[in-house]
């Protein structure tokens, strides 16, 4: 064999050391890409979700308050719809009314539907609000821990039902559980109401086509319901065409209205307290008005219809009705109720509620 | 001819709402061409409205003042249909529609 020579020998370590620092630059620049592709996938992904403050109050009863809900909730839609995930800061939000909770809840159920995985959320700092969250089930919606036990007492009356179909049975345990406890001479006829109401949701709602409308999947009616200081709310609410576009779209009514251009509200009153309804049939068009003749009853409280840019509101106290042009638009119906409570058997019923 | 007892909390649901059978899975529709229709055509049938969890004006017309409009005459459903509750503005209310709708054919 022949004998290596030193000359040779140190092109060998020298080839040796090339190769392994080559190796050794490899891998570096292989980690730097990698940690170069990390960062940007980071910078993409911030880039494409947008944190977005949740307003407070969450309130739907005054021009203010409902256009900043209004505006939150189509930012968010914008956003979600221009495919990017949107994180929902809930820390400021404190205050909880069943109509604009009922507007947001409704609302989240669609985008959880239409757009899974893109959102996201945080607790609200506020520990009622957290409870509150939790109760109706949206922190599980926005994959966050139920950290906390709901101990609030007027969390525990929150009470959140939907559906697509006019199915009473879902909403069973309200009926059943408020109808004994409200504060009316007929008070078992308010399962009638209710019923009534969905009903209206399940038949007129979406009854044309429309831009701004929910996917067919997600066309359903929303319940939630609320005690407080001695009193119910109950808050039936859908994303549909609205009371007011539903009557200006038939022939007999555009006939009836062209010279008056009818403001919403009035349009809102003439279904509420007439029989006149979309479906021009003569046995049609009980609900509205069947709500108003319970609410007639009531010693206090009242309902309220709101519907694209105008409410009906009835008073119990006083028995007056008034009506209210709003500047900005609610998309679909609210029907709220608030009906006293005899606190006596509220606790009696929270055990049915619960069972 | 033969009498039928009709509970609609037992017979047929205790969620009863609606009027189309095609948006509402109890509603008056189904309600009156599965039970009351039928009955109605073999003989008397008192109907016991107890038991539920309300009805609503939709249901109520369409099974009560459906069965005009879906072809028995007003003179028979006044023969025939006994109605039983506990509260009477049920019974009210139903022979009202019966009674609007008897007119509305008539006319």
């Amino acid at each position: 064999m022949k004998k290596t020579t030193l000359r040779r020998r140190r092109h060998l370590r020298a080839q040796c050391r090339r190769a392994q620092k080559k190796r050794y630059l490899l891998s570096l620049r292989r980690s730097q890409a990698v940690a170069r592709f990390k960062r940007k996938r980071r910078a993409t992904a911030r880039s494409l979700r947008i944190s977005i403050l949740a307003p407070d109050p969450i309130f739907a009863r005054t021009d203010v308050d409902r256009a900043k809900l209004m505006r939150f909730l189509s930012k968010v839609d914008a956003h979600l719809s221009a495919g990017k995930a949107v994180h929902l800061n809930l820390s400021k939000v404190e205050n909880f009314h069943a109509c604009g909770t009922l507007m947001f809840l409704s609302r989240m159920d669609i985008w959880l539907a239409k757009y899974p995985g893109k959102l996201t959320g945080t607790y609200p700092a506020n520990q009622r609000s957290e409870e509150l969250l939790q109760h109706v089930g949206l922190l599980r919606a926005l994959g966050l821990t139920e950290r906390c036990a709901v101990t609030h007492e007027n969390v525990r009356y929150w009470h959140y039902f939907s559906g697509k179909m006019g199915d009473a049975a879902v909403y069973k345990p309200l009926t059943e559980a408020i109808r004994d406890s409200i504060v009316h001479p007929h008070s078992q006829l308010f399962g009638d109401c209710l019923n009534e109401a969905v009903s209206n949701t399940v038949n007129h709602a979406y009854g044309f086509e429309t831009e701004d409308l929910p996917p067919h999947d997600q066309r359903k009616w929303w319940m939630l319901s609320e005690v407080k200081d001695e009193q119910v709310f109950v808050a039936i609410y859908d994303w549909g065409v609205s009371i007011p576009a539903s009557l200006r779209r038939k022939p007999e009514w555009k006939d009836r209205f062209k010279p008056r251009h009818w403001k919403d509200s009035k349009l809102i009153e003439s279904a509420a307290t007439s029989l006149w309804t979309s479906t021009k049939l003569p046995y049609r068009g009980k609900g509205l008005p069947e709500m108003v003749e319970f609410s007639k009853n009531l010693a206090s409280g009242g309902l309220s219809i709101s519907s694209g840019m105008g409410s009906y509101v009835y008073h119990a106290d006083g028995n007056r009705f008034h009506r209210h042009s709003f500047k900005c638009r609610m998309p679909g119906t609210l029907v709220l109720w608030q009906i006293p409570f005899r606190k006596e058997r509220q606790h009696a019923n929270e055990n049915d509620l619960h069972s | 001819m033969q009498t039928k007892m009709i509970s609609i909390a037992k017979d047929f649901s205790t969620t009863p709402a609606g009027r189309h059978a095609k948006f509402h899975p109890a509603s008056g529709e189904a309600f009156r061409d599965s039970i009351l229709l039928p009955a109605l055509r073999q003989g008397v049938v008192t109907v016991d409205l107890d038991g539920t969890a309300g009805y609503g004006s939709s249901f109520l017309e369409e099974a009560f003042g459906g069965l005009i409009r879906n072809g028995l005459a007003a003179e028979t459903v006044r023969q025939r249909l006994k109605l039983k509750s506990s509260m009477t503005v049920y019974s009210d209310r139903i022979w009202r529609y019966i009674e609007d709708e008897a007119e509305r054919v008539a006319a």
